[in-house]
């Protein structure tokens, strides 16, 4: 009965214990008797799982199993509230605890007279700790790793976090940015159209100017190469002798599109890389620029200004046909200097474009003159040279060129064209010799009352007494 | 192993892109549609004309050689070999930065329509003795000489034709023993609006 009593006492203590134990009691009680070294390492099961968990509550119930004693030898510390994963492991924790609380049972018992087996179950109950202990590592280890990957995770979450307010700061930024530059175009677009009213028609000189207040102008290009890349003359003459890396950081530079590599082929001692209007020859032994071809052709480029003596006199020749395919307008006035047109923006005398002709040597390798872009080719040869993805066309007086699409750069001449007649004027000087092919040869030949001529695709019936251009009498190419 | 196989695998897709890329250029070099060459017919000028002589590796150079190739119809004056050695060293090197030069000389002796030699000795019969050729980069005089017919370039420079009439479907060929060279670019401007 008395054991019966005694039990169910140790058992209500041992049920009290963990509640009146205080939170982050250590289990590390001081002592010099075996007992109390014992319950220490009890305790080490729950200091141990504080240490490595980091968790103050473990360490408050890892010591549960002897709470009691700590209770009453007034060890304890305060411990924190642990996470609900945490608490899971303070169960277990909690357990091997208890093997010490079993053990305290046996020590109760005897204080009654059961040294002996007190002792031999005390042995055993150390080998047991030991176990308990080593579980407790274990276990202890893992609650650390899992709250690693917790703190990680938790890492992640605010580093994610950090960066979506970066991402959001640099937006509102780019946002402010993009309403400061708008609100400075349309104030600078105000202002064109105010000076556009005060021009009158000048609609499309104005749309030009205000392209310009965009990101161009001071500081950076001159207008009038804006469409050929932005690299003024000088500043690229200033590249010859550079490295090509230096030279890349300057110049948009890039490999020699294939469709015209073989104009320009590669060596055993140099390269190309081509950008801006400009072919850059590399030499292969020191990687300096060793040479510099303009793609565009002429002694005054684009960007520059125009002799304001040479507006007045230098005009584009009939002779050809050149005056009526580059008539002057208001806005446009073209000049020829040294077999080359250049198209002249007539109020600030800005160089707006080059068009060398092709009898000055113009020609594959060089680029497309940037306002003739479009598709152009003469009516009696676009059933033959018409655009495709890989090539297209473009004619100028002299020539039907074909270009790579890509680079704007002209691959060959498909057609070379001589200057056409018009009908009623005078048959131009160099056609003294019948040029009739022949096919046609049977049915247009030379009398005393008419003269037949080849010329682009026509072969035209002349006036013998007055030599003047009669009729086109047949088309031989549609 | 499964690395190296992928590395293979995209060794191959590159090499099949290079490849096709090669002959895309090479394609390009030669591109012209299918209606310029049916209407060139079947042996042009490019096609006649001894690929290895100076003349068609100077007119590859300019670009030329598919103008040589199209519908024309040309009157092609050919310098023979020995006549381009005879010209200043560096005339017809096809370097870039020459190319120019090359296009200018080259296109001084094309010119428009067929004119069979015949034609041409005509006209100097009308013209008492001359007769004036525009050509695709200037104007050449004809002359005849010793029962030859000889041309003029601007400079002076003449040529004897040495064999005329050399007929493909796209023109016709005189061979002749000089280069003639264009004139030099104006260098004064005409000085009244549309002269």
């Amino acid at each position: 009965m008395t054991r019966l009593f005694l039990a169910a006492g140790v058992a209500a203590l041992a049920i009290a214990a963990p509640a009146s134990a205080k939170p982050g009691g250590n289990g590390g009680g001081q002592g010099g008797d075996k007992n109390a070294v014992q319950t220490n390492r009890g305790g080490h099961g729950g200091g141990g799982s504080a240490v490595r968990g980091g968790g103050g509550n473990i360490e408050a119930r890892g010591g549960g199993g002897a709470a009691f004693r700590m209770q009453s030898r007034g060890g304890s510390h305060g411990g924190e509230i642990a996470s609900p994963r945490m608490q899971r492991q303070v169960f277990a924790i909690q357990e091997h605890g208890h093997g010490g609380g079993g053990r305290a049972m046996k020590i109760e018992r005897s204080n009654v007279g059961h040294a002996n087996v007190v002792e031999q179950r005390g042995r055993g109950s150390e080998m047991k700790l030991q176990r308990i202990e080593q579980r407790q590592v274990r276990n202890v280890e893992h609650n650390q790793m899992r709250g690693n990957q917790l703190a990680r995770d938790r890492g992640q979450a605010m580093g994610a976090e950090m960066k979506a307010n970066r991402i959001e700061r640099v937006s509102n930024r780019e946002a402010l940015r993009d309403e400061l530059r708008t609100n400075r175009i349309e104030r600078l677009d105000n202002g064109m159209f105010v000076r556009n009213a005060n021009l009158g028609t000048r609609v499309v000189r104005a749309e030009d100017f205000s392209n310009r207040a965009r990101g161009y102008g001071v500081g950076g290009c001159p207008p009038g190469l804006l469409d050929k890349g932005c690299m003024p003359p000088g500043l690229a003459s200033k590249l010859l002798g550079t490295r090509i890396s230096d030279a890349a950081r300057i110049a948009e530079l890039s490999s020699v599109p294939y469709s015209v590599r073989y104009l320009y082929p590669d060596t055993n001692d140099f390269y190309y890389r081509y950008g801006d209007g400009y072919m850059y020859r590399v030499d292969r032994g020191t990687s300096l620029i060793d040479a510099l071809l303009p793609l565009a052709f002429g002694g005054y480029m684009p960007g520059s200004y125009f002799p304001s003596s040479y507006m007045n006199n230098y005009y584009v020749p009939s002779s050809y046909g050149f005056n009526s395919f580059y008539p002057d307008s208001p806005y446009n006035c073209n000049r020829y200097v040294n077999g080359v047109i250049y198209q002249v923006d007539c109020v600030t005398g800005f160089v707006e474009n080059v068009i060398p002709m092709y009898a000055s040597g113009y020609g594959v390798g060089q680029m497309l003159p940037t306002g003739y872009g479009y598709y152009n080719v003469p009516y009696q040869y676009r059933s033959m040279y018409y655009d495709t993805s890989d090539y297209g066309y473009w004619y100028a007086p002299g020539a039907i060129y074909q270009y790579d699409p890509s680079s704007s750069m002209i691959t060959s001449v498909a057609a070379l064209l001589s200057p056409g007649f018009n009908i009623g004027q005078p048959l131009p000087m160099g056609y003294d010799v019948y040029n009739v092919p022949y096919d046609y040869r049977a049915t247009y030949y030379d009398t005393p009352s008419a003269m037949y001529r080849y010329n682009n695709g026509n072969i035209y019936q002349i006036d013998p007494a007055t030599m003047l251009v009669t009729a086109i009498v047949a088309s031989i190419l549609t | 192993m499964r690395t190296q196989a992928l590395t293979l695998g995209l060794a191959a897709i590159l090499l099949a892109t290079a490849a096709c890329k090669n002959q895309s250029a090479e394609n390009r070099m030669n591109a012209q549609t299918p209606e310029a060459q049916k209407a060139a017919g079947t042996k042009t000028i490019a096609a006649g004309l001894a690929a290895n002589g100076k003349f068609m590796a100077a007119a590859k150079a300019a670009g030329l050689d598919q103008t040589l190739a199209g519908a024309g119809p040309y009157t092609v004056l050919v310098p023979d070999d020995a006549a381009f050695d005879k010209a200043p060293a560096g005339t017809f090197d096809a370097k870039p930065e020459n190319r120019a030069q090359l296009t200018g000389i080259l296109t001084n002796m094309i010119l428009s329509g067929t004119m069979l030699v015949d034609d041409i000795d005509k006209a100097i019969d009308r013209g008492k003795g001359k007769a004036l050729l525009a050509s695709m980069g200037g104007t050449l005089t004809a002359t005849k000489d010793g029962g030859k017919t000889v041309l003029t370039d601007s400079k002076g420079n003449k040529a004897t034709i040495t064999q005329g009439d050399e007929k493909y479907s796209n023109g016709v060929v005189h061979h002749v023993d000089a280069v003639l060279m264009p004139a030099k670019p104006a260098a004064q401007p005409p000085t009244k609006a549309g002269q």
